[in-house]
Formats: structure tokens, sequence, C-alpha cells
């Protein structure tokens, strides 16, 4: 009996396991279903593809074997409470040094407020004084990459696809910078960008600035690929959706909308604050998202369903979020950084980990991947601090690796950009491809029908295309290019040229009939008619 | 019959004369003729030949005999062979006859055959036949080819010949020497008989020669052992199958009996040492009760521990000591309980004589010397091995942990230095009672190791154990009480009983009796404080009533602060203030009850609700500090300090509060409200109102003004006029109650189609998939692997056919026999 209770146990834990890696598909396949199906080939491809299916799905959950690592959470014994547990607490009692090293401060107070970013493997971060200084290191190591001065004000940093390029946004334009601080690309359809944001499947850089324009660049091959208008003003609160690579932006009037470089008008709009959004954060499994506004409210969403989970109150206006790979939430108000466990589950009662920056206003928070450590941006420099518990404690090689070399850097650079995704594959369901169109057949064959038309047009204009070879000379066209109504010096000699030209021509012309009517001799063939002068 | 008359005749004929021949004859011309007429009248009139009327062109060409009015008339072969019918001696012509007229051997003949079919009839039915034939062939060819169909991947060369993989053994047993130099070795080999073989034999030989009886012997010894161990193997079983508990107990006294007897080879002390030890720790078990799940520590820890391991152990031990005591208490036969008597009656009988009773107190004092003694070898050892990690590890807190210490040992001294004056002491009675008052504190010196003990196992509790102060003053009640009645069983004594109540029942053991009254007073109080807490405790999910225990407990660790720092009071006095505080208290409490009611006021409450919070770390605080008054004063730096770091902690909590009701925070929404946008909402429902109607399906007008009506003064429009109008197409535009976004107020979801992505949609289901379902359940494994492992990743991508390089792939050969009976069957169907 215990053994056959024991091993049902463990079917069931078995079943858990798999039920996590079955994939979402509309409507079920049961087998009953199955029988009913009459065509025999129909039913026994059918019933491969589930075969398949659940098979990749129970291999999956037999490989969890290969996740050694769990993630640990501070616990506290009997009434100590894990918030009061102070970074400095923390560090006495830590008992190794590596970890103890990841606790630090950068005291830069001349450079401003400072944002921060990590690279995907987390072992790279960037920083980004607000009064213009950059620099990167390798901060588990401590190695510093680069550090320049760009002498005018940086608003935003973020890394691209790996740690040899960065972005920054400047006062006027984004530049992009190499490893070394060599400033590779002034981008200049990028104005007076507030924030920028890299989708690093579509090699997509996307900023959003002051005049509410939200563009996407291709950092592989240096198209623009499209500018939105958002018609909701300036906007410096951007965030992405890891998931599905949709950006949410928040407004000034307390929505958070949600694009793609495929539609001119945002694909979701949601009304989430009645002030002025201030931060947003979404969580890398695309479900949850979290805001704050200012009119003091911090509201955690499921993206899904667009429906509010969770409504917290703020004394202070919340300057910046975060949500950690494992699902801890970081805010970031006034000096203070707050940590929040299962907040989208549960409503909780007490933060998990506080923490205070005397003296400073944070600027920026950002969860490092795969490490316990959350950094900070202040008005004082940057901080790093421990937060147990919030990294993903198994990493995958193949999709970020803390460890790479410089030769596993270089492979995994040709094969990203290789499994490239393409900008028009950004929709709010990133599943969809190959799926079936469920536009009506009506409204299909009418699409069918415009373009089909819309391909006729454009041939025929090609083809009426007049193209008048060897008539089109200098002055003309300067003239044909200048406005028709500003009549200038210049304009008025090139005319005057032209005229000239005309008549001698005309005169040319003219002579050569005076020629002809004479009749013709024997000598004429001797004559150079080219180098007469007119 | 005139027939049969002539056929036997005809028979007869051949013995009659020629005269009866001729007879014969002439009677058969006449019954044929006979015959002929009987046959039909119809024949009979149709041989009435009628008269020509017309007469033919006679030619070659008209030999035919026509007769008028039938066109059937034809030359019989029978109008030709007829005669021969009746003639003898043409029997083979007539049998030949007779089988071309049936058309086989027998029955009659009804049609000549048929003309052959036409060519391309005849051919069509060759055809249709060798179909069957070719069909019944090649079914046996149909399970395989199903097979191969439906098979995921095929593999060739379909069934390839395992390759041969030659071992050791067949290599050196098939070995024949080859090459000169193989064979000169290996008739080097057999020369000097080194051969595997030769080998093989020679040892065989050499274990022939040992003796038989000595094999014998060595079998024999082997089969004892064999036997024996099985023996002793089916005894342990019976034994272990038995059930009885009686058995088991002989058993085990049984064994206990040897036990003492091996150790009274030493001597009768050790014995009574033996017997000492065994009911000491009976009575520490019964003193202590740590087997009861009632006391106040057990709840707690069922409470809040049940996520620490190390109070999750204590309970379990604790658990399993009752349960053992259950059982020896209902369990009245057990050698346990035996003992007890055994040892009360041994203690009754010291009762009767007096030296023996001080041989006994002094045994007793041995055993608390040893007892201490072995209490600071293990503290001792203790402090050199434990370095506590975690918040034990801090400075504070080790520093507290040292002074509970020095405390005790100053403690414990005191009570040594007691013991030995006691040998002064006076009457045998106060001896006694002093003595049972000196075990109590004993063991409440014990307590407060194990307490020590617990804090090295990382389940200190400092404020836990500070709450608890109504059981402080239980305790002390009982230890008075202690005093009047001699009851061992009464006596309760707490599991972590504080240092000032020994403190308190040390200093102030003669003002006792002064005290008692008041003590009983107290004691009310306390019980009725506790049942405060009780209840508060039972209301904890009301945040109001929360906020009431908080400030009841800051006021009690108030007041013990109080309390702990005038020590050197008179208690009496002290007792007094702390009844007319408890009466202050309870007024607070009411006030805060009011509170409460109006709920109207929630800026107030909600200030409240994070003062709670904060009252709660105060207390913890003021717990902290009370400590370290009692301790020693050298602390105050660690003190502020600490203070100051939880100021941080207070403001932290203060500032962030989670929204608990709508409803309780409407205020600060009226704020919010009127410093955001007024009119966010409205613009926001204008713009989704928009959408909705932009997204809808609408029908077009398209009639052309003016067209098909009359124009002119005085002309009126008819309204039975006809509108052209163009519908919406089916799937054009979302009706309002469709949309996504129907039932999200704040959300507008965008309806439009994206026109980018159609090129990656597909228009239609593909081929073998009848719904869309269908058909995206089959997408929805990805195949990269990335997202699969390496085994399932690997067979998704494995072609459908794999050839080898430079294989030969034959074709399928025919599977006889189970194809054969196969095609028979279906045949059969």
């Amino acid at each position: 009996m215990a053994n056959e209770t024991k091993e049902t146990i463990e079917e069931m834990i078995d079943n858990i396991n798999v039920t996590k890696y079955i994939r979402p598909a509309e409507g079920n396949l049961g087998t009953k279903k199955l029988k009913k199906i009459k065509k025999k080939g129909l039913r026994s491809t059918l019933e491969r593809v589930e075969k398949r299916s659940e098979d990749a799905a129970k291999k999956a959950a037999n490989y969890e074997i290969l996740l050694v690592e769990e993630p640990g959470f501070l616990e506290a014994e009997g009434i100590e409470k894990t918030f009061n547990i102070t970074q400095k607490k923390l560090k006495e009692n830590l008992g190794d040094e590596v970890t103890s090293l990841k606790i630090f401060d950068l005291d830069l107070k001349t450079f401003g407020a400072y944002s921060l970013d990590y690279t995907r493997n987390g072992r790279n971060m960037i920083i980004g004084g607000r009064k213009g200084h950059l620099a990167t290191f390798d901060w588990q190591s401590n190695k510093k990459g680069c550090e320049i001065y760009v002498k005018e004000t940086v608003r935003d940093v973020k890394w691209l696809h790996n740690e040899l390029f960065f972005a920054a946004a400047q006062k006027k334009y984004v530049f992009i910078y190499d490893q070394n601080g060599l400033e590779i690309h002034k981008l200049k359809n990028h104005i007076e960008v507030n924030k920028i944001e890299f989708l690093p499947y579509h090699f997509l850089l996307v900023s959003v600035g002051n005049a509410g324009w939200l563009k996407y660049q291709d950092t592989s091959t240096g198209k623009l690929v499209t500018e939105l208008r958002t018609k909701l003003g300036q906007c410096d609160v951007m965030a992405q959706n890891p998931w599905n690579a949709i950006i949410h932006l928040g407004h000034t009037n307390g929505t958070v909308s949600l694009w793609s470089p495929n539609m001119s008008t945002p694909l979701v709009k949601m009304l989430t604050h009645r002030g002025p959004v201030k931060a947003l954060a979404i969580d890398h499994t695309g479900t949850y998202m979290a805001s704050a506004g200012l009119d003091g409210r911090l509201k955690l969403w499921d993206v899904r369903t667009y429906k509010c989970l969770q409504d917290y109150y703020t004394r202070t206006s919340v300057s910046s979020l975060s949500i950690s790979q494992l699902g801890l939430l970081g805010v970031g108000w006034g000096p203070h950084v707050t940590v929040w466990k299962d907040a989208f589950k549960t409503k909780q009662k007490s933060p998990y980990m506080n923490h205070l920056q005397e003296g400073t206003q944070i600027q920026d928070i950002n969860f490092c991947p795969y490490e316990d450590v959350l950094g900070i941006g202040h008005s004082n420099g940057i901080s790093s601090i421990l937060i147990p518990g919030s990294g993903e404690p198994n990493i995958d090689s193949l999709e970020a690796n803390p460890f790479q070399t410089k030769k596993q850097r270089q492979e995994s650079e040709v094969h990203s950009l290789l499994d490239k995704i393409q900008p028009e594959m950004i929709t709010l369901d990133p599943t969809f491809i190959g799926k079936v169109d469920r536009a009506s057949r009506e409204m299909l064959a009418k699409e069918r029908k415009e373009e089909e038309e819309g391909l006729k047009n454009g041939s025929k204009k090609q083809e009426s295309r007049n193209r008048t070879r060897g008539k089109n000379n200098s002055l003309k066209k300067y003239l044909r290019k200048k406005q028709k109504n500003v009549i200038d010096e210049r304009k008025l000699k090139i005319q005057q040229r032209i005229e000239k030209e005309k008549e001698a021509r005309r005169k040319k012309r003219s002579n050569d009939e005076i020629d002809d009517n004479k009749p013709s001799t024997a000598l004429d063939r001797f004559t150079n008619k080219n180098r007469k002068i007119y | 019959m005139s027939k049969n008359e002539s056929s036997e005749s005809s028979e007869s004929s051949d013995d009659e004369n020629k005269i009866d021949k001729l007879n014969s004859f002439i009677s058969s011309l006449d019954t044929k003729r006979k015959r002929n007429n009987d046959n039909s009248l119809e024949n009979r009139k149709k041989k009435r030949i009628q008269e020509r009327t017309e007469a033919y062109e006679e030619s070659e060409y008209n030999l035919t005999t026509r007769e008028s009015g039938s066109s059937k008339k034809k030359v019989d072969y029978q109008d030709l062979l007829g005669a021969i019918q009746e003639e003898t001696g043409f029997s083979g012509l007539k049998q030949k006859l007779a089988s071309l007229e049936s058309g086989g051997n027998k029955g009659s003949y009804k049609q000549p055959l048929p003309a052959p079919l036409p060519k391309r009839i005849q051919d069509k039915l060759n055809r249709q036949a060798a179909y069957e034939e070719t069909k019944k062939d090649i079914n046996k060819w149909e399970p395989i080819v199903m097979q191969n169909r439906e098979a995921e991947h095929l593999k060739f060369p379909m069934n390839p010949v395992p390759h041969y993989q030659p071992t050791n053994n067949t290599l050196t047993g098939n070995f024949q020497p080859s090459t000169n130099l193989e064979k000169e070795v290996d008739t080097a080999l057999i020369e000097s008989g080194a051969k595997e073989k030769d080998i093989q034999k020679f040892e065989e030989l050499q274990l022939s020669k040992l003796s038989v009886e000595e094999i014998i012997a060595r079998q024999k010894e082997l089969r004892r052992m064999r036997e024996l161990m099985f023996r002793e193997e089916i005894k342990a079983k019976r034994i272990a199958k038995i059930k009885s508990k009686t058995y088991r107990k002989i058993k085990r006294k049984e064994r206990e009996k040897n036990k003492l007897s091996v150790e009274q080879f030493g001597d009768k002390e050790t014995i009574k040492e033996e017997q000492m030890k065994l009911e000491s720790a009976r009575a520490q078990e019964r003193m202590s009760l740590r087997h009861k799940n009632t006391s106040k520590w057990a709840k707690q820890t069922l409470k809040y521990g049940a996520n620490d391991k190390s109070s999750q152990h204590a309970i379990a031990e604790q658990l399993k000591k009752h349960e053992e005591l259950k059982r020896k208490i209902h369990d009245l036969n057990s050698d346990e309980d035996s003992d007890y008597e055994s040892s009360s009656s041994l203690l009754s009988n010291n009762d009767g004589d007096q030296k023996e009773d001080k041989g006994m107190i002094n045994t007793v004092k041995e055993k608390v010397f040893d007892e201490l003694a072995s209490f600071e070898m293990k503290t001792r050892e203790e402090e050199e091995k434990v370095i506590p990690k975690g918040i034990l590890g801090m400075k504070f807190m080790r520093d507290a942990i040292e002074n509970e210490r020095k405390i005790n040992k100053g403690l414990i001294d005191d009570f040594v230095e007691e013991l030995e004056n006691e040998n002064f002491s006076g009457s045998d009675n106060d001896d006694k009672n002093n003595n049972q008052e000196k075990q109590q504190k004993i063991k409440n010196d014990d307590n407060n190791n194990n307490n020590n003990n617990k804090i090295f196992n990382g389940r200190m509790k400092i404020g836990a154990k500070k709450k608890s102060n109504s059981d402080n003053s239980n305790n002390l009640n009982n230890l008075n009480n202690l005093d009047d009645s001699d009851d061992l069983d009464n006596l309760v004594i707490e599991k972590r009983p504080v240092i000032e109540v020994i403190n308190s029942d040390s200093k102030k053991d003669d003002k006792k009796d002064d005290k008692k009254d008041l003590q009983s007073e107290q004691n009310k109080q306390n019980n009725d404080e506790s049942q405060n807490k009780n209840n508060s405790n039972n209301n904890e999910e009301n945040p109001w009533l929360q906020i009431d225990t908080t400030v009841t407990s800051k006021i009690l660790n108030h007041k013990n602060n109080k309390r702990i720092k005038s020590s050197g009071e008179n208690k009496s006095d002290k007792l007094i203030s702390k009844t007319k505080k408890h009466q202050l208290k309870n007024q607070i409490k009411e006030d805060d009850v009011e509170i409460d009611v109006n709920k109207t006021f929630t800026i107030i409450t909600t200030a409240t609700t994070t003062q709670i919070v904060d009252n709660q770390d105060k207390v913890k605080e003021s717990k902290k500090k009370k400590k370290k008054n009692v301790t020693s004063n050298n602390n105050t730096k660690i003190d502020k300090n600490l203070s100051d770091s939880n100021n941080e902690n207070d403001e932290t909590i203060k500032n962030f509060v989670h929204v608990k009701n709508s409803t309780a925070f409407s205020h600060r929404e009226l704020v919010a409200r009127a410093f955001a946008n007024d009119n966010v909402v409205d613009e926001f429902v204008a713009e989704k109102q928009e959408i909705i109607q932009e997204d809808e399906p609408k029908e077009k007008d398209v009639t052309l003004p003016g067209w098909g009506s009359w124009i002119g003064k005085g002309v009126k429009q008819s309204k039975q006029k006809k509108k052209v109008v163009i519908k919406p197409l089916p799937g054009e535009g979302v009706e309002a109650k469709k949309r996504q976004d129907a039932k999200l107020d704040h959300v507008i979801i965008n309806e439009k189609r994206i026109k980018k992505t159609k090129k990656y949609l597909s228009t239609d289901i593909p081929h073998p998939f009848e719904t869309k379902e269908q058909y995206e359940r089959s997408l929805r494994t990805p195949i990269g692997n990335e997202w699969n492992t390496r085994e399932v990743f690997q067979k998704m991508i494995t072609p459908r056919v794999i050839t080898k390089m430079g294989c030969v792939i034959d074709p399928l050969n025919v599977p006889f026999q189970t194809t054969n009976d196969y095609a028979d069957d279906d045949n059969e169907d």
C-alpha cells in the first residue's frame, strides 16, 4: 500500500511537472475525439503530432534534474523580519568573500543621477551619469571597460546585443559606442530621446523622446524600420515585454500604450493611472506588468487580460521599477528601494527587503540577470545590493552565458544574427506564425483584389515614366530643384544662359538648313560640321 | 402404342425370316406416317400442302422450299436424316448425331453455339480477369507497404546484415598457424607442452591429487555450517513473529538483569548509582513536563515556529516523550512503573530513617554538583565549538548571550554556596523544604541551560521570551504555592523561565510571606491580562484589535522596564504601582476601542496601522533594552545603534503601505484626483467611444444624388425611392459587443488587421487537416533545439527516409507466408 501511494504521489509530481511543459493550444483533442475522425491518414497524423508534443513535454520535465541550483531566499527566524536585515548586516553574515564583494557603492557625485543597464548575461554593466559620464565595466571582476565624458546630457544608456556595443541617449541624438568608447554611429533620426530599449532577438533599437515619436532602428542593417507618432506628447517611460517584444510606453495622461512596429496606432491602450505614469516594468514571462504613477499608486497588471491584480499606495511617487527573473518586484522611491516578494500572486503586507540610500534620489534600478543583485543608479552614483533569490540560479548557456569566452561570444553573435527575427513578426501573440488567417473569406478576397490593383497601377506608372535621356543638363536640373517662386540672381543668370544655349541651338539648326539648301558637292565630305563656330 | 409394337417387332425381326422383314418394313412405313400424324394436329394441318397461288420464277437461286405464311419452314437435318432413324446399321452415325444434337453428353439440343463476341468486348473481359489475378498477386504486398507508409522514419537498407564481431575466444579457438613463424612457434609450444590444452590438463591433475578423505571432511564441515545457519535463521524468524507483550517484557527484563549482573562484578555502588540515575531521569522528566504539549512554550512554537526546523525538532522530541509517558501510564504492568513503585517505597523507607535521609540528601547534592559540573563543561565546550552564524553571530547578540551566561554562572555559584552552607543548617523539615526548593532551582537553572543550548541551536527568541511577563509572574506564584504545599505534581515550571524570577526568588526568600497576598492579587490580574492577550491573539486578523495588543504590550513592557529598574525597591510598592498601571492600561485599551468603532477617521486609523508595525518594532526594541538593563549597562552604545537602525526601518515601513480597502483610502483618492488631470478618465472614455464607432460595421450609401428622380419646382422626393447601399462584408468591422475590450472599461484594444503580418499566416487550412484547431495543434510544439531536449530535437528533425551512403538498396522481398494468407482472406471477403 505504502509503495503504491508513494508511486502515485510521484506520478502526480511528474504530471505537475509535465503540465508545466505542455504547450497551450486551442481546443482539445482527446483520444475520444481522435477516434471520431474518420479519415485514417488524418487521424494517424494527428495522433503522431499529439504523441510528439506529449513526448517533448515529458522529456523536458525529465530534464529538470539538470537544474541543480535552487533559488534561496532570506528567511527570518521567529519574529525577525527579512525587511529589517540591512545590507550591512547581510554583508557581515555572509560566509563567502565573493558574494560580499557584490555589495558595493560607487561614489560619483559630480556627474549626477545615473542610469544603468546590465548585459543579458549579467556580466557587464554600463552606467550613464546625467551630466555626461559614460562607463562600462565587468562588474563581477571589477574590470573597467571604457570611460568617456561626452560633455552633454546623457538621459539613458543601454547595451546592444552584447558587451561590445552600447547606445546612449544624449542631449540631442542617440549615439552608439563600441567597447572602447569610440563613437560608431550618431543616429540623427532619434532626436531628443528620453528612453531607449533594445530588442535583442530583433536587433532593434527603440527610442522615444520629447516629441513623442517612437522609432525603431535595426542595428544589424542600420535601417530605420518605423517611426510611429504616439500623439500623446512627451514620453519618458518605456519598457519592453521580453516575451513578445512589444514596447510599453507610459504617458502623461495616465495611459500605458502597447506598440508594435507594424501598426501606426497602439495595439492596446490602458488607462492605468490618474496622474502621469512614472515607471513601468514587465516580467520576463510577459504575464505581469507593474506600473507606478504620480497619483501615488503602484499597480500590478496581468498583461494577458489587462486586468489589475493588485493596487498599492505609495507615499512618494515611484521613480523606477524593475522585476527580477524570479519575480521579485523592486521599487525605487525617493532614497529608498523596496523589494517585494510574490507581489503578483497575493497582496503583500510587508516588503521582502528594504534599502535606504541616504541623501540621494533613486534614478534607475535594475535587477542583474543570473545574480542575486540589484543595481541602483542614484544621484550620488551607483550602488549594488544583494537581494537573495532574485536571479535565476540555473543558466542556459545557449541563451545567455555569464561565463562566456571570447570565442563563445563571437559564435553566439553570429548565431543570433542568423536567427534574427524580422520586425514584422512583432505582435501581441508571437506564436501566430503559420496559423490560419482568421479574417473572413470575403475580406481576404477583397484584400487580394486591392493588392492586385495596386500592383497593376504600380507597374503602369513605372512604364509610363518618361525618361528623356540626354536632355537633362545641370542648369535645368538646378532650376527644377529650386523653388519656383524664389527668384534670385543666380537663377536669373542660369535662365539667361539657358536662353542663350537655346538660341544657339536654334541658329545651328537654321544654319544646317541653309547648308542643306545648297547643292551638295563632292568636297562636302571633307568638311567638319561640328567645327563650325556659331 | 403402335409405335411400341413396331419397335418390338423390329427388335425381334433379326431372327425372323425375310418375309417378316418385308412385312415389318411395310408396317414401319405405315407407322411413320401415323406417327407424323400423331405428333400434332397443327403439323398435320401444315402438312396439308396448300395450293400454290403464285408461281415462282424458277432459278438456281430460288431453291428454298418456301411455303406461304410460314417462314419457319426450313430443311431440317431431321428431314435429311430422319430416314436413318429407322434404319439399322447406322448406330455409330446415330450416336454421333445424338451427341451433336444435345450439345454435350446428355440433354437435348437447344441452341447452336453463339457467335464469338466482338474483339473489343472479349479483350475487356480478358483484362478484367487478368486484373483480378494480378490484384490477388499484388495484395500480398499490401501489409508491408502500409507498414512502410505509416512508419515515421525509413532507414535503408531495411534489414542490414548484422556486422560480425569476432570475440577473443573464437579467434583463439579457430587459430591455425599459417605463416612460417607461427608454425615454428606452434611446434615449439607443443614440444615444451606449454599449449593451452596441456596446461588445463595439468591443473586438473593437480586438483585430483587431494585425498578423498580430505575432500569429504571439507564437504562435511561446509554442510554442518550451512545447517546451523539455517536453523538459527528459522529460530530467529519464529521469535520475531511472537506478538506477546509479556514475552517481550520478560525478555527485556532479562536483558537488563544481565546487564546489571555484568555491572555487579564491579561493586554495589555502581548499581546504586545506576538506579539513582534512572530515578533522577524520571523525576527530571516529570518536572520539566517536556512531554506535555499544553505549555505556553509549546503553544507558541506550534504557532510561530512552524517553519523553523529546530523548533519543529524540539516539538517532535517533546511529543515523543509524551507518548512514552502515556504508554507507561496505560501499561500498568510495565517495568518502569514497578521501578517507580520500588523507588517510592525506597523513598518512604528513607523518610522513616533520618540517617538514610541524610545520605539521600547527600547523594542528591552530589548529583547536583555533578550536573553543574557537566553543565559548565558543556557551556565551555559550546563556547569553544560554536561560532554562531546569522543574527546570533552579530555582536550585540553575542554580548547578550555572554551576559546571560554570566548571570547564570553567578546564580550557580550562589546556589553552590548555599548548598554547602546547608550542611550546617537546622531542622530536618526545613532542610527538606529547602532541598526541594533547591531542586526546583536546579531545574530552573537547567532550563536556563537548556535555553542557552537552544540559543546555540538557533532558536532564540528574545522578544517572545520577554513577552511572557505574565508567565513569569505565574511562575513566581507557583513557586510560592510550592512553599505551602509540598506537592510536586502541582509544580509548573515554565519552559523558558526568565532571569528576574530567579533573582527575586533568591533574593527575597524571607519576604515571601508578606507578599503572598499581594502576589495572589497580581496573579489574578495577570490572568486577566493573559486572557486579554489570548483574545487579541484570536482576533489577530482584525487589524484594529491588533493595535490594542501592541499598545498594551508596549505599556506592559514599559512597566516591566520600570520594575526592573526599581528592583531594589520594596516589592509590595512595586506591585501596587503595577496594579495602578494596569488600570491605566485598561483605560487606554478602552480608548483604543473607541477609535476602532469610529471608522470614519480613516486617516487616523491608517496612521495607527502604520504605527502598529512601529510599535511592534519598538516593543521588540524595548525588550532588548530591558534585557540589557538586567544584564549590564555597558551595552548602551549598541542599543543606540540598534535603535537608529530600527528607526530607519520604521520610517520605511511608514512610508510604504499597501491599500487594504478601497474605501479606506477614499480621501487619498480624492487628493490624487485633485492633483491629477481631472478629465483623464473622461477623455479616455470619449476616445474609446470614438474608436468603437469607427470600427463598427457600416453601410455605405452610394446612391447618386438626383439620379432617377424628377427635378423642378414642387417636386417632392418620394420616400419609396430605393437607396443604393453597399453592405459591409462579413467580418468587416467589429460590433461594440464583440470587441475584445467590451468588458474592460480602462482598455482600448486595437481591432484593426495588421497587414504586415499577413505574409506569415496561411489563408487556408493545409491538406490533411480539417479544422483550424487540428492544424494549429500540429504547430504548437516548436522544433528548434532551444525549446526541446536534444533527444526530442534529433527525433523531430530526422528525415523520413534515411539512406546509407554507398549502400545498395535492394527492392522489397516478397513476404511469402503471411501475405498469401492475407490475400486469400481478402478474396473470401
